[in-house]
């Protein structure tokens, strides 16, 4: 379902005061009050930390009719390990993320997405699934998301779907919700041992700013010194949160030397889309998107 | 819509839209007028309170989140005559000059201080990150929050 433009204002939205609430605290109840509302064609809109919603409420961009608030949901909350994944419920805040001795073992760049989103404020109340499901492509969680080769289960009355992250977003603001559903939970497969891990944010600041350019890249090198496996995703420079499968088949099972890595930064110029904004230029998000594939297959080189 | 919160202390019943913002609740409806509204986008953290001891932008916060938590609001920090020593501190390294950022920056720095009582400027800095202050450029906000760090240290250790 599309996810609702906040750059768009419109025109007859309801009053602040006029907006009908309901507080779920179970996510039986939760899920069964959204579908009643999707069938009667009332859909309702989640709100958990409000840091999306609340913006667009007061500067009367989306203001829908009804809010589900599922802050206090049970059961959507907290970071497990299991055996071959870490899982978060979608209500994770990026402070707990940032709290996570899981996290900091398995995934470290989640933690320096969540460090550098927003600040302490939107840290505390900010989520995971509703960086997801807000679905901007500068969302700071989503490269990591994507590279990593994440999973996302999504529930409504009518059970539960695990749906992969790479094929969630469909369009600019547009993906596979429907207006029933609940993100629950993400899943990420533990990256290999010794696999090169990171988060690269470039903004005007690192609190508080939208990105520019941001990176997630993972990559290890097998016993022969060819690339074994590498993930790279870029927020910021496509209309949705980008993975770069021709950038990464030019190293995969190579060996990184300095044509391989030349090849790789011009493929990696092609891959991204980026557009001019209030924040940077085309040009420039090239730029430094080719700039940091050169700078981390440089590193994975020597890892 | 009745809503039971408790601020600085005292339970309050009050009954407004559930989506009003928490910032306007406490201002409004509270006549806690310590709380600031700056940007109204979760940008400047001049509304800053704390929720259960977390830092949070209250212009973010619909009035509904507000029941069954406890919410300090820089009202909530004085015991009596006697600032906390982050306001205190404030005061003599002259950390505030129009003020409207300064409830907001003092509930950010208590709650860094309440999690760690030595910070480097470094850990002051990033804490505070989130609140923006158009006047002193910050050296001497975070000149204040060291001082009142090395201050409850003492009383810590007293």
């Amino acid at each position: 379902m599309p996810s609702p433009n906040p750059m768009v204002a419109r025109a007859d939205v309801p009053r602040r005061s006029e907006i009908e609430v309901h507080q779920a605290s179970r996510l039986k109840d939760a899920l069964e009050v959204m579908a009643a509302g999707a069938a009667e064609g009332k859909p309702w809109m989640p709100v958990a930390g409000g840091t999306d919603l609340m913006v667009w409420i007061t500067q009367r961009r989306v203001v829908p009719a009804r809010v589900i608030d599922i802050w206090n949901v049970d059961g959507m909350r907290g970071i497990e390990e299991t055996e071959g994944s870490i899982t978060l419920g979608a209500l994770t805040s990026y402070a707990e993320v940032r709290r996570s001795e899981v996290v900091a073992e398995w995934v470290p760049p989640l933690v320096d997405a969540a460090r550098w989103c927003g600040a302490a404020q939107i840290q505390s109340r900010g989520t995971l699934g509703g960086n997801i499901a807000g679905s901007s492509p500068a969302g700071d969680t989503l490269p990591v998301f994507s590279a990593w080769d994440a999973e996302l289960t999504l529930v409504s009355t009518a059970g539960a779907r695990v749906v992969k992250f790479a094929d969630f977003y469909t369009g600019y603001r547009q993906n596979l919700l429907q207006e029933d559903e609940l993100i629950l939970r993400i899943s990420i497969p533990k990256p290999a041992a010794g696999s090169l891990q990171v988060f690269h944010k470039v903004g005007t600041r690192r609190a508080q700013s939208i990105s520019k350019v941001m990176l997630g890249f993972r990559g290890h090198l097998g016993a022969d010194g060819t690339v074994e496996d590498v993930g790279i995703s870029f927020g910021s420079v496509a209309p949705i949160v980008l993975r770069m499968p021709r950038t990464e088949s030019a190293v995969r099972g190579k060996v990184l030397d300095t044509d391989t890595i030349d090849a790789a930064v011009r493929v990696a110029g092609d891959e991204v889309v980026p557009i001019d904004d209030v924040r940077s230029s085309a040009t420039y998000r090239r730029r430094v998107a080719q700039n940091l594939v050169r700078r981390y297959l440089t590193a994975l080189s020597k890892s | 819509m009745k809503i039971d919160m408790k601020v600085n202390g005292t339970l309050h019943t009050v009954d407004v839209p559930p989506m009003k913002r928490l910032l306007d609740t406490l201002r409004d409806d509270l006549r806690l007028t310590g709380t600031k509204e700056g940007c109204g986008e979760g940008e400047c953290g001049a509304c800053t309170v704390l929720i259960d001891g977390e830092v949070v932008n209250s212009c973010l916060v619909p009035a509904i989140q507000g029941q069954g938590v406890h919410i300090v609001t820089v009202e909530g920090l004085a015991d009596g005559d006697t600032l906390h020593p982050v306001q205190q501190k404030f005061i003599e390294y002259v950390g505030t000059q129009c003020g409207i950022c300064t409830p907001g920056m003092v509930l950010a720095a208590k709650a860094l201080l309440d999690e760690n009582l030595s910070p480097t400027r470094e850990e002051i800095r990033e804490a505070i990150a989130g609140n923006l202050c158009r006047c002193t450029g910050y050296q001497k906000i975070i000149d204040s929050v060291e001082a009142a760090a090395a201050q409850m240290r003492e009383g810590a250790n007293a």
